[in-house]
């Protein structure tokens, strides 16, 4: 199989900037998400990779290999859009076989067995002669994924397979496409805006906004250790503070309401949120001085009522019953706090909500870009939000 | 299947290419451009002589005429295929014939380009024709005297119809330019100023004279009378009396025979055919206006690049000849050149003469044609 | 191997060969001509411009504000009316003729789009297959059509005799100019116009309706706005073809209407080459400029297509108030279009003497005893096929190319597309004169002459001609392609140029059908080029073999004209129903 390095690519479309310095590596045999919202960039780089547009500058290396100038039918790419694109005139089998006109099939089989093989890969087996549009949407999908495999690929790229099926379906597909692709082996690229699909889905995530790539990791470590302020609101619910050190790190806040402070493993700091007259003990930014902004996230699901060291009040506005767990909206000095919370009973009124500075991700890091940090200053007030996905 | 196409493409390509030709620079530009015999651009050559032009170039020669295409390819009035038939039968020569689709012009634009001319002489030669390629070509000539002392009964010319007195065109044909009308739905009209009156609103259908003789010819009939001074006076009255000004002769006889008017302008031997086709003489009644009858002449010009200047005088024997001139007065419908030719009994009958003959020399239109082409046509189109 | 390479340069190739192609029969030879309009006795100069501008002739009170703006301006404020009002000259005359030839073309066209897109009726198809037939007719057939239709004695006028009515004179009139322009322009307004009607979805209909809009409305506010870019394009070639007419004018109107190419040709007559090649310069430069403002709004338009076509209505049926406007149309159509046709025909079979077969019988003798310069019938069917497969065969990967181009998105892009509707908008004179300068008087390179005459120049002048309509059918349809089709074709495996043939062409096959279809009639009716670039009488096609049977009497023209009819609408209806039916142009 094939390992994909991509090293600083930039495509520029006249003024507008696509991607902008854009490196990663997948290793053989991965499923390596790309997820961020529309216009991030991440379909681009799918067609880079595919051959289909040129990059402005940079490289993209399959097995270390130069590929640049190599045209899209030489790649050796599996590409299963959106849409699906199947082709209309064709059957079912005609599609899934139309890779194999052009690269013999496996040794020892046919090119009819090599598709009715496929076909009974996806669960289609029966349906070659068919019409695409004859087919539903979950079965269109699974034969645009037949074809894409059929001629054996380096790499298969989905950009967005699953996001005009319903979310049953999808989930569905999202195991049997994870199934097959270890199965297969195949080195794999996928292309989603929805996190949940990322996470659920992949060995690596590449969180991606405005032509770069905000973090690369395993969904755990993505999902925990956010890199980014984007990333930390991005994949999954969040609860972002922002505020300013009161201390230097290592030392212990004076109003610290915690006696606790013992508990803390390695150095600490205490940050006065923005907006709030509470102070929050939170694990220690190396950078952070006494009077430096800082911003940090706590999970939902990390957050407790009436627990945990940094406590504060807050008012319920909303709950949504989720099932598997409830999720809570509350109000806390003019910002949205979100709790998940697995409790049948569920909080009224105030409350005191509360968490550990052991749950605390802090997100001052270089890659938090100026410009947004530009922005929240002007605004002032906004400094806690939360994002559905 | 693909591969099919692209097979056939290439087969089929190689024979199309057959008119594609390439040949060296020096031999195309100034040289004599006939003596490639066949330089693929002329009806007869396609065929060769019966294959073997190559074989016996000692003997027979080939002689080249340009000429109009109706002259070869009209449904009725084509002596074309007759001339060839009896020269080639009486002379030791090949006639071909090659009718380029712009006439004369196509020779003044290769002379204008420098290139050569494929043809030995040109036949059906007017003056206005001659008029317009020298006023286009300068000093370039296109056209080579006659020795007239070498052609047998040139003597019995008839008087007035050799235009050009450098003797570059001999004349082969003439008729006189004549209104023809329906004198079932019409009295003909005397005079050019009849033409004015209410009676004849709407009733004459004319050529334009860029594209016609006939057409022409009334021009130069309305300059004679009106003058310079006032033809376009008379033009613009014509105008408000709702003449018809339509393109080609053609264009103009169609209409007439369809009834769209009842006068057209034509040729006073228009009965000739007439009679041939058994079509009812009242529909093709011939009128002078005012007497007068402009002629029309056209005949053949030896192109100043031929090398067979000898058997072109030999091929203007033949056409003067009183047998060829007889036949082809019948065939072309037009009037014989000389005056000892045998003509059909009923040939006097249909055809008519005027009291008095316009004639337009050379040298009176060269230096004024295209200026009262010009003036007229900016009037009336304007 | 060799189709591997084939097919890894295709693009490359055809590239090539268009570029070869249109240099060599269109860009060169107009050029040869078109560069007398600049150069006088060696030297370049901008005179003849500024002389056909600044003449009221040509130009009318316009030639005034050029010539002297100052002055133009001061009378301008001192009598704003006076000194605007009055002739355009030639040119404004040209455009007003080619106007009303557009409005008449648009106003014949779209309700035979609404007959031919929303009712059902026997012959439907055929009917639709034979509304090319105007195209394949040259001028001379119209005309002759035209005046055994309209003529003070035709068909129409002993119709109204027989009923009683008063008679109409068309002839030599502006109106029977028009009407001519329109029979050949409104069937390609309906054919166009038909094929965006059947694209219209119904089921925006049936929202608009549910919400409470009326048929009108909905007809308003859903239909007409997914028709006007169809329109329009039918709107624009019409008017650019009858701006550039030429011939019906001269037989049907007569001098005094002249038009731009009237005048052109009077000019080229007189050996007046550089005046020739300024007013086809100004010509063709009016016509390029309204063609890219079209281009433009072209791609500002979706094109949606639909693959489930609404209903028809059958055309046989209770008397409804749209069946009677449609009945009513009908009989509009065969005055226009039927008429000339069939008076033709009857013509074609009548004599002196009542019905005869002798036009047909001359046919046959010309074929039995015809000398080699002189065109025989049946060589000409043969030819006139020939050239037209051939034409066919070599505009479809041509124009196929240019959509191709047009489709992908550069800088300058309009501007291409606009060039590529060039050999539309020149001059027919002027594209004859410089196929004669350029190709058949040969150009020199590398120290010899070629010369370009024969079945190949033919070939490639009507491919020539011929190839804007098929990029004019393609394009959108390509355009409105999915491009992820092709991708995933290519990340597959296939080539770019195999990508296309396996993929796009199977799915724009209706359209490729439709610009087959036009390449076939226009190289069909085509005579101009033919005549000129034709080695002799064995390369003469039908069209050319009309004008040689004209002579005093049309009898033998109007039987070759009927052939040309017979054989190709037999073309047609092959063509279409083997292609599997036109939607497009």
């Amino acid at each position: 199989m094939t390992t994909i390095d991509v090293e600083d690519l930039r495509v520029e479309y006249g003024e507008t900037t696509a991607l902008n310095g854009v490196s990663l590596a997948v290793e053989e045999g991965d499923f390596f998400t790309l997820v961020g919202p529309s216009g991030c960039g991440k379909t681009t780089t799918l067609r880079v990779l595919a051959g289909f547009e040129a990059p402005t500058s940079g490289r993209v290396l399959f097995d270390g290999e130069d590929v640049r100038g190599t045209p899209p039918e030489e790649r050796g790419v599996g590409v299963v859009f959106q849409n699906y694109a199947l082709f209309p005139h064709m059957s079912v089998a005609e599609n899934v076989g139309y890779g194999l006109r052009f690269a013999a099939p496996p040794e020892g089989t046919s090119k009819r067995v090599r598709i009715d093989e496929l076909l009974e890969l996806v669960d289609l087996g029966g349906m070659g002669e068919r019409d695409p549009e004859e087919l539903s949407g979950g079965q269109q999908q699974r034969v645009a994924l037949a074809r894409a495999l059929a001629p054996g690929p380096r790499l298969l790229m989905l950009d967005e397979p699953m996001s005009a099926l319903d979310a049953r379906l999808r989930e569905r597909l999202r195991v049997q496409v994870k199934e097959l692709q270890s199965e297969l082996g195949v080195t794999t690229v996928y292309v989603t805006h929805d996190q949940e699909e990322a996470l659920a889905i992949s060995d690596q995530v590449a969180v991606m906004r405005a032509g770069r790539i905000e973090q690369v990791g395993t969904p755990r470590d993505v999902y925990h250790y956010p890199a980014t302020r984007f990333a930390a609101e991005f994949v999954g619910d969040n609860n972002l503070f922002e505020g300013r050190a009161t201390n230097g790190p290592g030392s212990s806040s004076p109003s610290n309401r915690s006696g606790s402070g013992e508990e803390t493993e390695g150095a600490s700091a205490s940050v006065a949120v923005d907006g709030a007259e509470t102070v929050f003990e939170v694990p220690t930014a190396a950078t952070a001085s006494a009077g430096e902004p800082v911003t940090f996230c706590v999970r939902p699901e990390r957050l407790r009522v009436s627990g945990g060291k940094n406590r504060f009040r807050a008012q319920v506005a909303s709950t949504e019953f989720l099932g598997d767990v409830t999720r809570v909206r509350l109000e806390w000095n003019d910002r949205s706090i979100v709790l998940r919370t697995s409790e049948r009973e569920l909080p009224t009124g105030t409350v005191e909500l509360g968490f550990d500075p052991a749950d605390v991700r802090v997100l001052n890091g270089p890659s938090d870009s100026k410009h947004d940090r530009g922005d929240r200053a002007e605004e002032g007030m906004e400094s806690v939000s939360t994002r559905d996905e | 299947m693909r591969r099919r196409v692209f097979l056939s493409g290439v087969t089929g390509g190689a024979a199309l290419l057959a008119g594609c030709q390439a040949e060296p620079v020096e031999s195309g530009g100034n040289g004599s451009g006939t003596s490639g015999g066949d330089d693929g651009s002329t009806g007869t050559a396609a065929n060769g002589s019966n294959g073997t032009t190559v074989g016996d170039s000692g003997g027979e020669q080939t002689l080249r005429v340009a000429t109009y295409p109706s002259y070869l390819d009209a449904p009725s009035v084509s002596p074309g295929g007759w001339v060839k038939e009896q020269f080639e039968s009486t002379h030791d020569a090949t006639l071909e014939w090659f009718a380029p689709e712009s006439g004369i012009n196509y020779f003044v634009q290769r002379r204008q380009q420098n290139l050569g001319i494929e043809a030995d002489a040109y036949l059906g030669l007017t003056v206005d024709n001659l008029v317009r390629a020298d006023a286009a070509l300068g000093d370039t000539k296109l056209f080579a005297p006659s020795n007239t002392e070498e052609i047998a009964n040139y003597g019995a010319l008839k008087e007035g119809l050799s235009f050009d007195t450098g003797n570059r065109v001999i004349p082969t044909e003439t008729s006189y330019i004549s209104l023809v009308y329906n004198e079932n739905r019409i009295e003909a009209p005397e005079t050019l100023d009849d033409l004015l009156k209410p009676a004849y609103e709407g009733a004459l259908i004319t050529e334009d004279p860029t594209q016609s003789e006939t057409g022409l010819g009334f021009l130069l009939q309305t300059i004679e009378n009106e003058g310079e001074d006032g033809y376009l006076e008379y033009w613009e009255a014509l105008q408000e009396n709702n003449v018809r000004i339509l393109g080609s002769w053609s264009d103009a006889y169609a209409a007439y025979s369809n009834g769209e008017a009842p006068i057209v302008m034509s040729y006073a031997t228009d009965q000739v055919f007439a009679a041939r086709g058994d079509e009812d003489m009242s529909e093709h009644q011939v009128a002078f206006l005012n007497n007068q009858g402009v002629a029309y002449v056209a005949g053949i010009g030896t192109f100043a690049d031929s090398e067979r200047a000898g058997l072109v005088d030999q091929f203007t024997e033949f056409m003067l000849s009183p047998r060829v001139q007889s036949k082809v007065a019948v065939l072309n419908v037009a009037f014989p050149v000389v005056t000892n030719a045998n003509l059909p009994e009923n040939f006097d009958e249909l055809t008519y003469t005027p009291q008095e003959t316009i004639s337009y020399g050379y040298d009176r239109l060269r230096g004024n044609l295209s200026g009262w082409l010009d003036a007229w046509s900016r009037q009336v189109s304007g | 191997m060799v189709v591997g390479a084939l097919e890894r340069n295709g693009l490359v190739l055809l590239a090539g060969l268009t570029s070869l192609l249109l240099v060599v029969t269109f860009y060169y030879p107009v050029g040869v001509v078109l560069v007398d309009s600049v150069s006088a006795g060696g030297q370049w100069t901008l005179a003849t411009f500024a002389s056909i501008l600044t003449d009221p002739f040509y130009f009318g009170w316009l030639a005034r504000a050029i010539g002297d703006p100052g002055a133009f301006t001061r009378r301008l404020i001192e009598a704003p009316l006076a000194t605007v009002s009055g002739s355009l000259g030639l040119v404004g005359f040209t455009a007003y003729q080619a106007l009303l030839s557009t409005i008449a073309s648009v106003a014949l066209g779209v309700p035979g789009a609404f007959v031919l897109a929303r009712f059902e009726f026997r012959g439907r198809r055929t009917i639709r297959s034979l509304t090319i037939l105007p195209f394949v007719m040259p001028t001379i057939m119209v005309a002759i059509g035209f005046v055994s239709m309209f003529g003070e004695n035709g068909t129409l006028n002993r119709v109204l005799e027989a009923l009683g009515l008063p008679e109409v004179n068309l002839m030599f009139t502006l109106s029977i100019v028009v009407l001519a322009h329109a029979f050949y322009d409104a069937p390609l307004v309906a054919r166009v116009t038909a094929a965006a009607w059947e694209g219209v979805d119904p089921r925006l209909i049936e929202s608009a309706r549910s919400l409470g809009a009326s048929r009108r409305r909905a007809f308003l506010d859903i239909t007409a706005p997914q028709l006007l870019p169809a329109v329009l394009t039918g709107a624009l070639l019409t008017f650019v073809f009858s701006f550039l007419s030429f011939a019906i004018v001269l037989a049907l109107g007569g001098f005094e209407l002249a038009t731009i190419e009237v005048w052109i040709y009077n000019q080229v007559q007189q050996l007046e080459f550089a005046s020739a090649a300024a007013l086809a310069t100004i010509e063709s430069v009016l016509s390029l400029a309204l063609t890219y403002a079209y281009l433009r709004y072209e791609a500002a338009q979706e094109i949606a297509r639909n693959a489930r076509p609404s209903d028809r209505i059958p055309l046989v049926g209770s008397l409804t108030p749209a069946r009677i406007a449609v009945f009513g149309y009908l009989a509009v159509v065969c005055v226009v279009f039927v008429g000339p046709i069939a008076s033709m025909i009857v013509a074609s079979v009548t004599g002196d003497g009542g019905l005869t077969l002798a036009n047909y019988r001359f046919l046959l003798e010309r074929q039995a005893a015809a000398y080699d310069f002189q065109v025989r019938p049946l060589g000409a069917i043969v030819n006139s096929l020939a050239f037209a497969v051939g034409s066919l065969l070599l505009s479809i990967p041509i124009g196929v190319f240019l959509s191709v181009l047009s489709t992908r998105q550069f800088r300058g892009r309009k501007a291409l597309d606009a060039l590529t509707m060039l050999p539309l908008a020149v001059s027919g004179v002027v594209v004859g004169l410089g196929l004669l300068r350029g190709l058949v008087f040969g150009f020199e390179a590398f120290g010899y002459r070629f010369t370009v005459t024969g079945a190949l120049a033919i070939v490639a002048a009507h491919a020539v001609a011929a190839y804007p309509f098929v990029v004019r059918n393609l394009t959108p349809m390509l355009g409105s392609l999915d491009s992820r089709l092709t991708e995933s074709a290519r990340s597959l495996g296939a080539s770019r140029v195999r990508a296309l043939y396996d993929i796009e062409l199977p799915l724009v096959r209706p359209g490729l059908v439709a610009g087959a279809a036009f390449a076939f009639a226009i190289s069909i009716g085509e005579f101009d080029s033919t005549v000129i670039l034709a080695t002799g009488a064995d390369s003469y096609t039908m069209p050319v073999a009309i004008e040689r049977y004209l002579g005093r009497r049309l009898g033998p023209a109007t039987a070759m004209g009927c052939v040309l009819l017979f054989v190709t609408s037999v073309s047609f209806v092959l063509i279409e129903r083997f292609g599997g039916g036109g939607r497009g142009l």
